[in-house]
């Protein structure tokens, strides 16, 4: 498999109004395939949007490079970026703020096109609309007199209008019923298979998560702690913290293990060492001052823990 | 706590320096027009004029024209106004400020318990006539010139019904101190601050009746009914509570202003020796020591009460001390 | 007591001054001990039944029955359901942040409802806030009491909700999706507290859209569906054979965290009915796989099975 996009000791930090510092993003190295869908999974705050949105630069990283192909994406110009857009969309949960009221259906979604000066604009939109599973008669309608899921879909239709090669998808399903969900789910698989658009799935749901992607990379405080095949990691979790995760979700056939204790730490002030150290049923004494690495564990497995589980 | 305080009062500072600046500026460094003449006034002798430009140092740079203009302000007080032969004008304001201060109050006290009852009476009985007709009625308070209304008034007390038992109390034109007598001090500022107060109610009613209808729809006013919180303690204690925040930015806003010389109209009506009559003398006989002083004066009100209110503000909700948010 | 229902609603209907039917027909049951999950589709009606039990919705008309503690609330006088609202019956709300007062302490709205209800003093009640959030797991709970809603994390703020909402030993608390805004892990604590509640003896009304929150935290669960509640059992027995059609299409729609993973989970075609179009006979007929001729004709609430009950004609006898 190529590589799609990669980033290199990735970091985000935002400069606070009392000149403290909120390290939302720190030192991630990711790979993307071309084709592949990962997901990034973590507590809300934990830094999954904010990277998501640097790894096609909407918004610049504090330090650390992206490449695209090869090239190197990061601390380009905006002028200069253009050029790499259409190659690499977003679609964010809110699918109703990404619509502008007043503007029909077919005229947001010609935008992307137009801007870009493509041509062939309404046999395109025929065609997405048949592989999200829309009619093309709704063109004329206003984005009020959708709901929820035929509202993301035509999203994803928006995101797709100029072929990209990457779908950053930042929780597409989190508003949404599980009945509506399910269709959203099935349909960021089809298009997958069908059109090999690389994903990057943002989620914090593990059982969506495990339906749609490949490769998962779990996020604790702007740190990947562990990353690796969807089935291996969810099936024997390596990481105390993906333990945790896992075992949060609530199961029918189970009852409730005894939950984390405490909160997500501010990213403020991170905890020294292991960041996870304040709530990890395994700490050591150790992982308070010596902060984890992280290492391979089995094929094509990483993870950042002093006592991993494997 | 500290640091915020010193830095509020530094920001302060700076502002009133910026304002004295810019008044000094448009009085007194505007080119083409000879400063000296225009505090002299029409007809001043040249010798007169002579004294005046040097004690303002007209003849100096205008930096140094600015420290004494302030020096002669703040500092030995003695700025004189010559139009009015030789009145010192800094006590002048000071002896208006009182005046002024007495109407203000007192108008405060009107429109703030007016505008409370017709906005929560109309709030609690929205879209019934009762609320209708409170908005109308306040519609016209807001409408009504002020100066208009307090004519009227002055017709109706002081000439055609003075002598009938209803008015027969109303004092003649003017202000009687305080600490001459309490009640005729009352008595005297009754009819002029209720007039000041009118157009004033409509306007806060108004607002406290949207505020309150918004907050009505909170998630927090659900939870206290949850609570079995009755309808009195709900919309007095919890609504009240969510939606006074603009309402009090907004008095804030106006009774700084009023004090500063904004009831100008009302004390010459009324013949209340207050700073917005002075200001309106001032302005009549074009007699720029005096208006650089209320204009100052104003501008120091107006940027204390606003530091008043942001500190209120910061008591009512807390989560403006600390700026960041807990998500 | 023992034989009559903590809370019964029957044939609970709500409409709007227009005529539209918001509720249509909800007929549930809880009793002490247990906890009944309210499952369903957003805009299902969900919210609307435990506001109406709670007598929060003076613009809307009800018709039917609630009976809490044997006595029937619609038609109470507001006074009376008042004193029951936060003493009988408590409930906590999905967002805890915008659900607080935000410029008063938590501790302070705390006290107040224990002050509603009962003659105690100002420090009798700062004192039983103290320990209430202290049994909540609250840290430092008489620090905790005197900060802001928005001092406190969502968890925190969750508990100290749900401390408020048991201040005065309600015998019904009802959930409205007390977790969907938090975190899994925190998410996981707050399900733990509910079950510790349940188990103490009060009944639990948990209202959320989703199965696995049911599953483990409730004892049993009534799924709503446009205004209906179309199956209500023991979860154990709905999650392991659901009976409607409805209920059997959600649950296989959540992807599965083990075992073999599905090419294509399966959905439900179509969307559910606004409340002003719904069809004549069973709601679910235009989107049901199994829908026949005389699906026409509303279907009633039957009992096919000792304590499980559906509204299906595939179950009648
Ligand atoms: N523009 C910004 N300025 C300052 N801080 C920010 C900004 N955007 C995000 N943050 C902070 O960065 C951290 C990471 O935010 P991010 O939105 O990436 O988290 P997330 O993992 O996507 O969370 P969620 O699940 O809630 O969407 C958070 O603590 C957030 O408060
Ligand atoms: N006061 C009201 N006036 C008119 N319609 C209302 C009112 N309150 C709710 N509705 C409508 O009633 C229906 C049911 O609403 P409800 O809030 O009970 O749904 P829900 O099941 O709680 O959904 P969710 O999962 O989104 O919270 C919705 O279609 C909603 O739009
Ligand atoms: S390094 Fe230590 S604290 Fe961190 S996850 Fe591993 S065991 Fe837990
Ligand atoms: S009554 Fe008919 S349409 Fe309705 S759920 Fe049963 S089979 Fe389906
Ligand atoms: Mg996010
Ligand atoms: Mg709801």
């Amino acid at each position: 498999m190529t590589i799609l996009l990669e980033a290199k000791n990735l970091s985000k930090h935002y400069r606070l109004s009392h000149g403290e510092t909120l390290r939302a993003v720190s030192n991630v190295s990711l790979v993307v395939h071309r084709g592949e869908a990962l997901a990034l999974v973590g507590e809300s705050g934990c830094g999954k949007s904010t990277l998501g949105r640097t790894l096609i630069g909407l918004g610049s990283p504090s330090s650390g490079d992206v490449f695209f192909e090869g090239e190197r994406i990061s601390g380009l110009s905006d002028r200069a970026l253009r050029r790499w857009r259409p190659r690499m969309q977003m679609v964010f949960q809110d699918s109703s703020s990404t619509f502008n009221p007043r503007r029909t259906i077919g005229e947001t979604l010609a935008e992307p096109m137009r801007i870009h000066g493509r041509t062939g604009i309404a046999e395109r939109i025929a065609t997405l609309l048949e592989q999200v599973g829309l009619s093309s008669s709704i063109l004329s309608r206003y984005p009020h007199e959708f709901s929820g899921g035929q509202r993301q879909r035509l999203n994803i239709a928006r995101a797709l209008m100029l072929g990209p090669d990457l779908l950053v998808a930042d929780e597409p399903t989190s508003a949404l019923d599980v009945s509506v969900q399910a269709q959203i789910v099935n349909l960021l698989r089809d298009l997958r298979n069908s059109l090999g658009v690389a994903c990057v799935f943002i989620s914090h749901d593990l059982a969506v998560v495990r339906q749609m992607a490949d490769r998962i990379a779990v996020m604790y405080l702007g740190r990947i702690v562990e990353e690796g095949d969807v089935l291996a990691v969810l099936d024997a979790p390596a990481h105390p913290y993906t333990r945790a995760l896992l075992d949060a979700v609530p199961r029918p056939d189970r009852p409730l293990p005894p939950p984390l204790k405490g909160d997500v730490p501010s990213p403020i002030h991170p905890p020294q060492g292991c960041a996870f150290h304040t709530r990890c049923p395994l700490a050591q004494p150790r992982c308070s001052q010596e902060r984890p690495q992280l290492r391979q564990v089995g094929e094509g497995r990483t993870v950042a823990c002093h006592y991993p589980l494997l | 706590m500290i640091r915020s305080l010193a830095s509020r009062t530094g920001q302060m500072l700076l502002v009133i320096f910026g304002i004295s600046v810019l008044v000094f500026c448009i009085f007194f460094a505007t080119p083409g027009a000879d400063p000296t003449a225009r505090i002299a006034g029409r007809g001043a002798s040249p010798q007169v004029v002579e004294r005046i430009r040097a004690e303002y140092g007209f003849d100096r740079p205008l930096p140094v024209q600015y420290v004494k203009m302030m020096e002669k302000l703040f500092v030995s007080r003695d700025l004189t106004s010559f139009v009015n032969h030789g009145q010192r004008v800094v006590p002048e304001v000071l002896q208006a400020a009182p005046v002024t201060l007495s109407l203000v109050l007192w108008a405060a006290f009107f429109w703030v318990s007016g505008s409370l009852v017709f906005g929560i009476a109309s709030a609690v009985l929205r879209d019934s006539w009762v609320d209708r007709l409170l908005m109308v009625l306040g519609l016209i308070g807001l409408s009504m010139p002020v100066f208009w209304l307090g004519e009227v008034v002055n017709l109706v007390t002081q000439s055609r019904w003075h002598d009938t038992f209803l008015f027969r109390w109303v004092p003649p034109l003017g202000y009687v101190p305080f600490s001459q007598s309490p009640w005729g001090w009352a008595k005297a500022l009754f009819l002029p601050s209720l007039t000041l107060a009118v157009c004033f109610i409509g306007l806060y009613a108004r607002v406290l009746r949207s505020e309150l209808l918004t907050a009505m729809g909170e998630d927090s006013i659900r939870t206290a009914r949850a609570k079995g919180a009755g309808p009195v303690r709900v919309w007095l204690w919890h609504g009240l509570r969510l939606s006074w925040l603009s309402y009090i930015s907004l008095f804030g806003l106006d009774f700084a202003q009023l004090l500063g010389g904004g009831a100008l109209l009302t004390e010459v009506v009324f013949a209340m020796p207050g700073v917005g009559r002075l200001t309106y003398q001032a302005l009549a006989t074009l007699d720029l020591p005096l208006i650089m002083a209320t204009v100052m004066y104003a501008a120091v009100f107006v940027v204390i009460a606003n530091a008043l209110v942001d500190g209120l503000y910061a008591l009512l909700d807390p989560r403006i001390m600390e700026g960041r948010h807990g998500r | 007591m023992g034989a009559e229902a903590l809370l019964k609603l029957h044939h609970l209907h709500l409409e709007l001054p227009t005529g539209t039917a918001l509720l249509e027909d909800v007929s549930l049951t809880v009793k002490r001990g247990d906890a009944l999950g309210v499952v369903g589709e957003s805009g299902s009606g969900k919210s609307l039944t435990a506001m109406s039990v709670m007598g929060l919705l003076p613009g809307l008309k009800a018709s039917g029955s609630i009976r809490f503690e044997g006595r029937e609330l619609l038609g109470m006088k507001d006074r009376e359901w008042r004193r029951l609202r936060g003493a009988g019956m408590a409930m906590i709300f999905q967002d805890p942040m915008t659900a607080f007062l935000p410029v008063r302490s938590i501790g302070a709205q705390i006290d107040e409802q224990i002050r509603l209800h009962e003659p105690v003093s100002r420090r009798e009640a700062r004192a039983r806030t103290v320990a209430l959030l202290g049994r909540m797991g609250v840290p430092d709970p008489e620090a905790a009491a005197k900060r802001y809603p928005h001092q406190l994390s969502g968890g925190l703020r969750q508990r100290a909700m749900i401390a408020m909402a048991l201040s005065c030993g309600p015998a019904l608390l009802i959930a409205d999706e007390p977790t969907t805004a938090l975190d899994v892990t925190v998410q996981a604590q707050i399900l733990t507290l509910l079950c510790e509640i349940r188990d103490s003896g009060a009944g639990v009304m948990l209202i959320t859209h989703d199965m696995g929150v049911v599953a483990q935290t409730c004892t049993h669960v009534a799924v709503v569906y446009s205004g209906l509640v179309v199956e209500q059992g023991p979860v154990a027995a709905v999650m392991a054979l659901p009976l409607h059609p409805y209920t059997q299409a959600l649950l296989e729609a959540i992807p599965p965290l083990d075992g073999p993973r599905p090419d294509a989970l399966p959905t439900i075609p179509g969307r559910p009915p606004t409340p002003d179009a719904r069809p004549e006979g069973c709601v679910f007929a235009p989107r049901c796989r199994y829908v026949r001729p005389d699906c026409a004709v509303r279907p009633a609430l039957r009992e096919p099975e000792e304590g499980r009950r559906v509204a299906c004609v595939l179950y009648n006898a």
